[in-house]
């Protein structure tokens, strides 16, 4: 038997205690068996640790083998510039590490909200004294005293129960509070158990004394803590493709560099010249700007999120949303206003009376079929009654306090101009296990007790109803007839409420008026979000703690597409392998959803290889938002929801899911087309190298001039691509990062094979044209005149610079001409180009420039040989996107 | 055969006898109830030998207490007697300096199997549903599976061994998750004698797996997440300074009661 189970007696001597409470030394000795009640906080983060792995990975140790290898070179060929570049390589190493450290790693806070809900300080009964002792002291067989307000340190048992209601939300996510008895038999876990308490929960009502069961981490609320704190987020698509990327790339370099080096080795240039060779390889290959301008990219689409309602948390989130294929979303507030409405109320006689009106409008007309003096008059009552029973209101400012559904009849009372004339005596507040409310008082001079509730549960406590003026017994055609209208609301998807009266205090023998149908409109922009995410190839699935009709109901009315409803305890009786086939191949609506299933959910989606986007607002979503790809707290969700996810949505809205998704797809692309701008410049970076050694040519390029090409000319164009606004067919696509990879095929070829190869024509074209002209003859490999190499290799700088600009503009969109788009549109890509202009007249005319650079004054006679390629370069990718658009079937022009 | 419960009148341990009693009676084993002379009160001692006595008689099972004046007379009778397993608690909090019974008990390597159970939940020990045995890299030894299968036969309990591979960051990015799921059709060929000796005891139990890149973390998630009551996890004699097995983080905070089982290393 387990705790909750036992009698008191049992308990007692289960647990060694008394009615007297424990004595201080079993109170000592438990704490050394048994610990502090303390929930398990993960050891924090070494941040420095974090930091330093940064330099330890593939891509950062290449290059600093290639830091050292400078400064090897410079030791052994002092002057010739190694040192500056050895710096340079490790400056790229450090801007490197400290955005990758950036984009990574925060702070999780998560658990320090969540602790905000243990209490302090408790009261605790030792001794047969009531004593305020430290919550972390508390140990099990310990008796806790509770009263109303008093927060909930440890699991236990009730022994005593006055009224008394506890706030459960944080485990169960049950707004509604719960009532606690001094039995449970047929509960089957101990959170349903109706005689427990629990950790991190709260007394809203009454009173009680309570013996400890659980504390610590064997706490519900543990359990809790350990999701929260122990569930393991996979790997964003960004990060995989970051890692693969990096690795293709680096391996690539290496390659590259292994290679050279054994060629130059071994026709004789020297193991020094041959490394050096090799360094100039490597360094052109590894692309230094790639981390740097992902995680400003992704800093800049967060800003521009945040104007659309979607706080980012989790930069690489960004991405991710582009790759979401599944949403798994609440629906009240989110996909429906969370403005319960009155729309229909059935009064017992048999009128039915529908109102306009939606929200908390109080303009509304009643239209009554069979109006009458008696219709109008029994509509008034019910009316009365509901406002009666009901502690929402709405003041003279309009300002709405209180509980949404209770709005509603206040909403609809007031739209009738029924006013508010009683005097409450007594309230019998409403629990998630009586799924009712009553309050007795003095209405209209008369005594009365008002009811409303599950008309389940009121149905059963009816023997009489409302016909016009009489009061006749509620016979089996009566309820026939009210259950057939019951029935007719509920597959509307409206939440029905009966309303029934009575002359005295009593709960049962009650006189039913009628039924009010209540439905929670949903908002207008979803049916079209919800046509953008089919057409997107992303799925939908409504998670609700409605019943299946209400949900199949609302799942119409919005237009979301679903093969079935699928209930709590049809998930709960499920394996896990059962509901993975089961999404694996249907769209179902969860209806009567516990939210702990949600977890449940997502890890089974993520199993199918779904990249999951998971709402939720209460402390117990935390496990579920954590384990999701894209963890969606609601901007009016509790803290604990908000510190889990990766992304809060401001507005609560399914529409701001769908424009993040948007954003997140463009960044995608966005970063598509600088991973291709940045690998076309290391074309231009590589050929003079390879030129150089199969020729007899001079030097056409420093390793100097490479890294200013890839940490300095190359940065801000490549930044203001990953600003680049969405391209119109965004959202036609299937979702991205599944089957389409960042670093792929049409990468490479665009890149390197395409583009590459004509910027690398235009640096070579300009360095021979410039040597060719001044008089240098074929063969010359030293060029004794170190200002006439400097203007050389300048030309080859600005060859590739300016083929650099001309890519920018014309990568701005991946499949569609650039003349379909403004050329206002993307300000930082102006500005980007400014000052890569400003950097040109630098590299020509600043003399301190010039001397880390390796650069020299090119007159400007000879500058105009750099003309066509920017040309050839736009002209050319253009001519290219039309054709592959051309053959593309699946774009929607 | 006979199954050793130390006591030492705690409640913790009292606890733990009733897992060594349950246990014992599965195997028709005699049940000693051992005390070791210490700080402990003799007479909580003897109030909770009393309880057990009562237990143990209602369910026909042969017990004896016994005391020893130290560890060293206890290592003799250990020897000297054909014992299966000792049961013996721990408590969540002791110093680095003053080495818990337990530690001794790990270290003196004795020629016997060893169940260290962590109780953290009271009144669990007779109601057991759900019964977990995490592994690492699909590695199970027999030893390791016989203590679980009679813990799981003994409370008629659901059974799950939970098979959980470490993966680095970089293999997490190249996995293929639903072509790494034909891992777990290895994992069941691999378990396929125990699979088979199940089927002959007329035991089932589930096996799942999964990947993490922190393995105890995950495994923890998972327990919070599907509620068990008990675990049994595989425990070592020789604890290192400096590298904590991943599947230890259980047993520092655990949520529910944990016995931590230590085979001995017979030359065999």
């Amino acid at each position: 038997m387990k705790a909750y189970q036992l009698s008191p007696q049992k308990l007692f001597k289960e647990f060694r205690t008394g009615q007297e409470g424990l004595s201080t030394s079993d109170v000592a000795k438990r704490q050394r068996d048994f610990g502090k009640n303390l929930i398990e906080r993960k050891e924090k983060k070494n941040y420095l640790k974090e930091y330093f792995k940064q330099y330890i990975e593939f891509f950062p140790i290449l290059l600093e083998i290639a830091g050292v290898l400078a400064f090897i070179a410079e030791y052994y060929q002092p002057d010739q510039g190694n040192n500056i570049l050895g710096y340079a390589i490790f400056g790229a190493v450090i801007i490197n590490a400290s955005f990758t450290f950036w984009q990574n790693f925060k702070a999780d806070k998560a658990m320090d909200a969540l602790l905000k809900l243990m209490p302090t300080i408790i009261k605790v009964k030792r001794e047969g004294k009531i004593l305020e002792v430290d919550a972390s002291e508390l140990v099990p067989g310990d008796l806790i005293v509770l009263e109303e307000g008093d927060k909930i340190a440890a699991d236990a048992v009730l022994l005593e129960a006055n009224e008394l209601y506890i706030n459960i939300s944080s485990l169960n996510g049950e707004s509604k509070p719960s009532r606690r008895e001094l039995t449970s038999e047929h509960a089957k876990r101990e959170i349903d158990a109706k005689n427990m308490v629990y950790a991190g929960t709260s007394v809203v009502n009454g009173s009680g004394e309570a013996i400890v069961v659980a504390t610590s981490m064997a706490t519900e609320f543990g359990k809790i803590a350990t999701l929260t704190n122990n569930i393991e987020k996979g790997l964003t698509p960004l990060e995989k493709e970051v890692i693969n990327m990096t690795k293709i790339l680096t391996v690539l370099a290496l390659l590259a560099g292994v290679v050279f080096f054994l060629l130059g080795y071994f026709s004789g240039k020297g193991i020094l010249i041959a490394a050096i060779f090799a360094l100039s390889l490597i360094v052109a290959n590894v692309p230094e700007g790639l981390l740097p301008t992902i995680t400003l990219s992704l800093s800049l689409a967060s800003q521009r999120m945040a104007k659309k309602n979607a706080l980012i948390k989790n930069l690489a989130s960004v991405q991710t949303l582009g790759s979401v294929t599944t949403i798994c979303t609440d629906k009240t507030g989110t996909l429906t206003k969370n403005e319960m409405t009155l729309k229909e109320i059935y009064l017992t006689s048999g009128e039915k009376i529908s109102i306009s009106g939606n929200g908390y409008d109080t303009i509304g007309e009643f239209s009554i079929n069979n109006e009458s003096e008696n219709s109008k008059e029994h509509l008034k009552t019910l009316l009365k009654a509901g406002l009666f029973n009901s502690r929402a209101s709405i003041d003279e400012n309009n300002k709405i306090i209180g509980d949404p559904t209770e709005l509603a009849i206040v909403v609809a009372a007031k739209k009738y101009n029924v006013e508010n004339g009683f005097q409450k005596i007594k309230e019998n507040p409403f629990s998630s296990e009586r799924k009712m409310m009553s309050t007795f008082g003095n209405l209209d001079g008369k005594e009365i007790l008002c009811v409303k509730g599950a008309p389940e549960v009121i149905f059963a406590k009816i023997s009489h109803y409302q016909d016009k003026n009489e009061r006749k017994t509620f016979d089996e055609d009566t309820h026939n007839r009210v259950q057939k209208e019951l029935e007719d609301f509920e597959n509307k998807a409206y939440r029905v409420l009966a309303i029934a009266v009575n002359d005295k205090d009593d709960e049962e023998n009650l006189t039913l008026i009628g039924l009010v149908a209540i439905m929670d409109i949903a908002r207008p922009e979803v049916k079209d979000a919800l046509t953008r995410c089919y057409t997107a190839g992303i799925r939908t699935i409504m998670i609700t703690g409605d019943n299946a009709n209400t949900a199949a109901a609302i799942g119409k009315q919005i237009g979301l597409k679903y093969d079935g409803v699928v209930t709590g305890n049809e998930v709960a009786q499920m394996s896990s392998e059962e509901l993975e086939y089961l999404l694996e191949e249907k769209t179902v609506i969860f209806a009567r959803m516990a939210s702990n299933q949600k977890l449940k959910i997502a890890e089974a989606l993520q199993k199918n290889g779904e990249v999951v986007a998971m709402t939720g607002d209460g402390v117990n979503d935390s496990p579920s938002l954590k384990k999701a790809d894209i963890g969606i707290a609601m901007g009016s969700g509790t803290d604990v929801a908000k510190e889990s996810s990766d992304m809060i949505l401001l507005d609560d809205n399914f529409n701001s899911i769908v424009s993040a998704i948007e954003e997140g797809r463009t960044v995608y692309f966005n970063i598509k087309k600088f991973v291709t701008y940045i690998l076309s410049s290391n074309v231009p970076e590589i050929v003079p190298y390879i030129l150089s050694f199969f020729l007899k040519i001079p030097n056409p390029l420093s390793v100097i001039q490479i890294l200013s090409i890839d940490l300095g000319s190359d940065m801000l164009p490549g930044l203001a691509l990953g600003s680049e606004k969405p391209e119109k067919n965004i959202m036609k696509r299937p979702p991205v990062g599944k089957d389409e990879k960042i670093l792929d095929w049409e990468v490479f070829k665009r890149g390197y094979f395409f583009i590459g190869v004509i910027e690398a024509s235009a640096a070579m074209f300009a360095f021979m044209s410039f040597l060719l002209s001044h008089g240098w003859q074929y063969g010359q490999v030293d060029l004794h005149d170190p200002v006439f190499h400097a203007q050389a290799m300048t030309m080859t700088l600005l060859g590739a610079i300016t083929s650099q600009l001309a890519n920018a503009w014309t990568m701005r969109s991946w499949d569609f001409n650039i003349w379909t788009i403004s050329w206002k549109s993307n300000k930082t890509l102006l500005f980007a180009w400014a000052v890569v202009l400003v950097w040109i007249y630098m590299l020509l005319n600043v003399e301190a420039v010039q001397k880390v650079f390796n650069t020299a004054h090119v007159p400007l006679n000879d500058l105009w040989i750099l003309l066509p390629f920017p040309i050839l370069v736009l002209v050319a990718h253009e001519s290219y996107k039309y054709i592959r658009l051309k053959k593309m079937q699946y774009i929607d022009i | 055969m006979r199954v050793i419960s130390l006591i030492n009148g705690s409640i913790i341990s009292e606890t733990t006898a009733i897992y060594a009693l349950n246990y014992a009676k599965r195997l028709d084993a005699i049940l000693d109830l051992v005390y070791i002379k210490g700080t402990d009160s003799l007479s909580d001692v003897r109030k909770s030998v009393e309880e057990l006595n009562i237990l143990s008689s209602s369910c026909d099972l042969e017990s004896e207490f016994l005391i020893f004046e130290n560890f060293q007379e206890f290592t003799v009778y250990v020897k000297e007697k054909d014992i299966d397993v000792i049961f013996c608690s721990t408590r969540q909090n002791h110093s680095i300096f003053d080495k818990s019974f337990t530690q001794i008990l790990i270290r003196a390597n004795l020629a016997v199997d060893l169940a260290v159970v962590k109780v953290v939940k009271l009144s669990m020990q007779n109601s057991i549903e759900k019964i977990i045995l995490p592994v690492r890299n699909s590695k199970l030894s027999v030893k390791k599976f016989s203590f679980f299968t009679t813990f799981a036969l003994t409370y008629n309990a659901k059974a799950e061994v939970y098979s959980i591979d470490k993966v680095s960051k970089n293999k997490m990015a190249t996995m293929n998750i639903q072509k790494e799921k034909t891992r777990l059709k290895e994992i069941i060929f691999n378990f396929r004698h125990y699979l088979r000796l199940s089927k002959l005891l007329d035991f089932k139990f589930s096996i799942k797996h999964d990947y993490a890149m922190t393995e105890g973390d995950r495994v923890k998630a998972h327990i919070a997440n599907h509620g068990y009551d008990l675990a049994i996890v595989g425990g070592h004699h020789q604890e290192s300074f400096f590298y904590q097995h991943p599947i230890d983080i259980l047993f520092k905070h655990p949520m529910l009661n944990v016995i931590y089982f230590i085979p001995f290393k017979d030359e065999l």
